[in-house]
């Protein structure tokens, strides 16, 4: 049965929707890492369906590409954490501000 | 004959890329010979050039070698060629010939200043100039080595750049020059529009086609070559720039303002002839202003007290017979008084540099005098320019006034009564110059400053350059004599310019009143000048006349109430407001809105995440909604 391509997207803009909620409610930069990930994964989902509703393959490849950024993303970012619990710093988003000059 | 020419134009321009790019990696006399050579390789080729000229048929004496085409728009082009007849040869032969000496002469006048090797330098450039000037065979590349001989005149002036005087009288020379430049500009562009060429050959060929004799278009063109001329030549009325331009180093006055590139002029008119034959009334202006010159240079010549105003203002004069003469159509006796004119005013100037170096740099006669038991060769060899300067030998002068006799228009007429009375004038200048630097008391300063080194006067470097200017005056002397003599000058310029052969009656008129009114002249000033008692009286019967030549004719004065002022004022008016409130004021309010735009969007900036994230976000909405709208649209 095929299902209507509406629905996927409206899937994928409730995850990016849930995913904005996450950056703007939450401080935490663990927090804001997965909420960047769900976004990054509703973004596939949107790419995707329109591949397979339109009947070319470009999207679905473009997915494989975002996955990998999102992968190299999330490498960095868990690491930038560690690197912070490490050095017991206060992690919330809100008072790093120190880099923007 | 074409690889000759091509090495006497580039040597000077070879030696001047040697000296800039070696800069003080040679000695200073490494580089003073340097410059030398060049110069001396210049003229060896130029002698070559005219040498293998000399044995072609008359008939066959003209020849054009383009190297490239230098511009080119559609079917008008101008090629980088120069153009060699007996013409160009004899141009090239004198600034060669002449300049090599005078490089040579700077060996030892400039010996020991700190900027030496820049003056031989610049002195190449000179050359290069003038033989670019001389040898181009379109007239877009002789306006190019008219500019650059104004750009080389310009540096050398200004060459004592320390002294606020060097620098204005070389902004007033290349001021004064642009004039001309501008002239000749406005006659090319008459070419380019009516001929589509600027080639000497099809120019004089086809131009009295095409603007019929007479013509306004005709005028034009010719005027424009005048005005180019007059500024050059330092004729009325743009001369007042060259007896300032002495403050310029002693060789650069007997090269650059006097032998070589204030004849330009005269070259100019003896080149576009034809175009000056089709232009009755500029040919009589070209006279006209020429004979006014002669006359008014020669009464301000009688009352400087600077010896190289003097020979400055006597070039001036000298030149204004020059005008006459191709003003007259007489062009071969013309361009045999530039001849002449060059060695006998460089051997004056050299001479008087020997003087100046002698008495530590004064140039003011008042303070010299009683000179000839110290120097007395250089009195002997100053003899021969002041006899040659009045007009006893060479007779080139009186070749010209013969000439304008033989022609009888009136113009001509007017030439030959003001070119008489200009005699008896230079006898007065010259002997003048003459009584007061060498003889009677020994001055105060001269017995001061005098080095009493031996019996040398100058090194060799600055003595014999001299000498073979004396000889080579005398010598020129004999290539026109007239009285029915061969004129070998006339007839080897012949194939290129024509001239008026006088009657020998004529020669013999002009020559013995012009010999009798210059030794008047001369014997006249001598005895005014030889006790106080005279001097007083002979200043007493001319007070009422003496300060208008004192005041150079008030040109000056004219000059800087309807130039000089006016120019000012708009300037600064320019500057006060154009300058001030709308080039400045502008970039103020340009720079005010960018940096209180910047510091309101710094606010942003404040380094938290999710404000970021959130402007982000609200832009993507907006633009979101933006294009959405457009697409319903």
């Amino acid at each position: 049965m095929e299902i209507n391509v509406q629905y996927f997207i409206a899937v994928s803009a409730i995850l990016f929707g849930i995913g904005l909620f996450g950056i703007f409610t939450r401080r935490s930069p663990l927090i804001l890492l997965l909420s960047v990930e769900i976004m990054l994964n509703s973004c596939n989902l949107a790419l995707i369906s329109f591949a397979r509703s339109n009947g070319q393959t470009a999207g679905q490849t473009f997915a494989l590409v975002v996955m990998a950024v999102a992968a190299s993303e999330v490498v960095i970012g868990l690491g930038l954490v560690v690197a912070m619990a490490r050095r017991k710093a206060d992690l919330d988003v809100d008072h790093l501000t120190t880099l923007r000059h | 004959m074409e690889t000759l020419a091509w090495i006497c134009l580039f040597a000077p321009l070879v030696g001047m890329a040697a000296l800039a790019l070696l800069g003080s990696r040679p000695s200073r006399e490494a580089s003073a010979w340097l410059g030398t050579a060049a110069a001396a390789v210049a003229f060896l080729a130029a002698v070559g050039v005219f040498f293998e000229l000399l044995g072609k048929d008359p008939s066959q004496r003209h020849f054009a070698y383009t190297a490239y085409t230098w511009a080119g728009s559609g079917s008008f082009k101008v090629g980088f060629s120069i153009w060699i007849d007996t013409l160009s040869v004899t141009e090239m032969l004198i600034v060669s010939g002449v300049g090599s000496l005078i490089v040579l002469y700077s060996n030892g006048y400039m010996h020991g200043d700190p900027k030496e090797r820049r003056f031989f330098a610049y002195l190449d450039l000179f050359l290069f100039s003038m033989l670019l000037l001389v040898m181009s065979s379109n007239f877009v590349l002789l306006l190019a080595g008219w500019g650059l001989v104004g750009l080389s005149s310009y540096l050398l002036i200004g060459f004592w750049h320390e002294r606020k005087a060097p620098v204005d009288a070389a902004k007033k020379a290349f001021v004064m020059n642009a004039i001309g430049d501008v002239g000749i500009a406005i006659a090319i562009f008459f070419m380019v529009r009516d001929l589509g060429t600027t080639d000497f050959g099809p120019v004089f060929q086809t131009a009295p086609q095409h603007w019929a004799r007479g013509s306004t278009d005709a005028n034009l063109v010719a005027l424009g070559l005048l005005v180019g001329a007059i500024a050059k030549s330092a004729q009325i009325p743009l001369h007042t720039w060259l007896p300032d331009a002495m403050e310029g180093p002693t060789p650069v006055s007997a090269l650059i303002h006097a032998a070589t590139m204030v004849t330009a002029g005269v070259y100019l008119v003896a080149r576009a002839h034809v175009l000056f034959a089709n232009a009755p009334d500029v040919l009589d202006a070209v006279a006209l202003l020429g004979a006014a010159t002669l006359l008014m240079a020669g009464c301000i010549a009688i009352v400087q007290t600077d010896i190289k105003k003097i020979i400055a203002y006597s070039t001036m004069s000298q030149i204004g017979y020059m005008f006459v003469g191709v003003g007259v159509t007489a062009y071969a006796a013309g361009m045999y008084h530039l001849l002449a004119h060059a060695f006998f005013k460089a051997l004056l100037f050299l001479c008087a540099g020997i003087v100046i170096h002698a008495l530590a740099a004064e140039q003011d006669v008042r303070r010299m005098g009683g000179l000839k038991t110290v120097l007395p060769r250089t009195k002997v060899l100053m003899w021969v320019g002041t006899i040659a300067l009045i007009g006893f030998f060479p007779l080139s002068k009186d070749e010209i006034l013969a000439a304008a006799l033989d022609d009888g228009s009136t113009t001509a007429w007017i030439g030959w009564v003001v070119g008489l009375a200009g005699a008896f004038l230079t006898g007065v200048y010259a002997v003048r110059l003459m009584r007061l630097t060498f003889y009677g008391e020994e001055s105060e300063f001269a017995r001061e400053h005098i080095h009493k080194e031996g019996d040398a006067e100058a090194p060799w470097t600055m003595f014999w350059p001299c000498v073979v200017l004396a000889v080579g005056t005398v010598l020129v002397g004999f290539l026109s004599v007239g009285f029915g003599f061969k004129n070998i000058f006339g007839d080897w310029l012949s194939s290129t310019v024509s001239t008026i052969e006088p009657t020998t009656g004529d020669d013999l008129i002009t020559t013995a009143i012009s010999w009798a009114l210059g030794a008047a002249g001369g014997l006249l000033v001598w005895r005014a000048y030889s006790s106080p008692e005279r001097i007083a009286a002979t200043r007493r019967r001319f007070a009422a006349v003496a300060p208008v030549a004192e005041n150079l004719f008030y040109w000056d004065w004219l000059y800087e109430r309807i130039a000089y002022r006016p120019a000012a004022a708009t300037s600064a008016f320019l500057y006060r407001f154009g300058e001030r409130w709308v080039a400045w004021g502008s970039l103020d309010v340009i720079g005010w809105v960018a940096r209180a735009l910047s510091r309101a969007f710094s606010e942003v900036q404040t380094g938290v995440v999710r404000l970021y994230a959130g402007l982000l976000v609200v832009g993507a909405a907006g633009l979101a909604v933006f294009f959405i709208g457009k697409a319903n649209l």
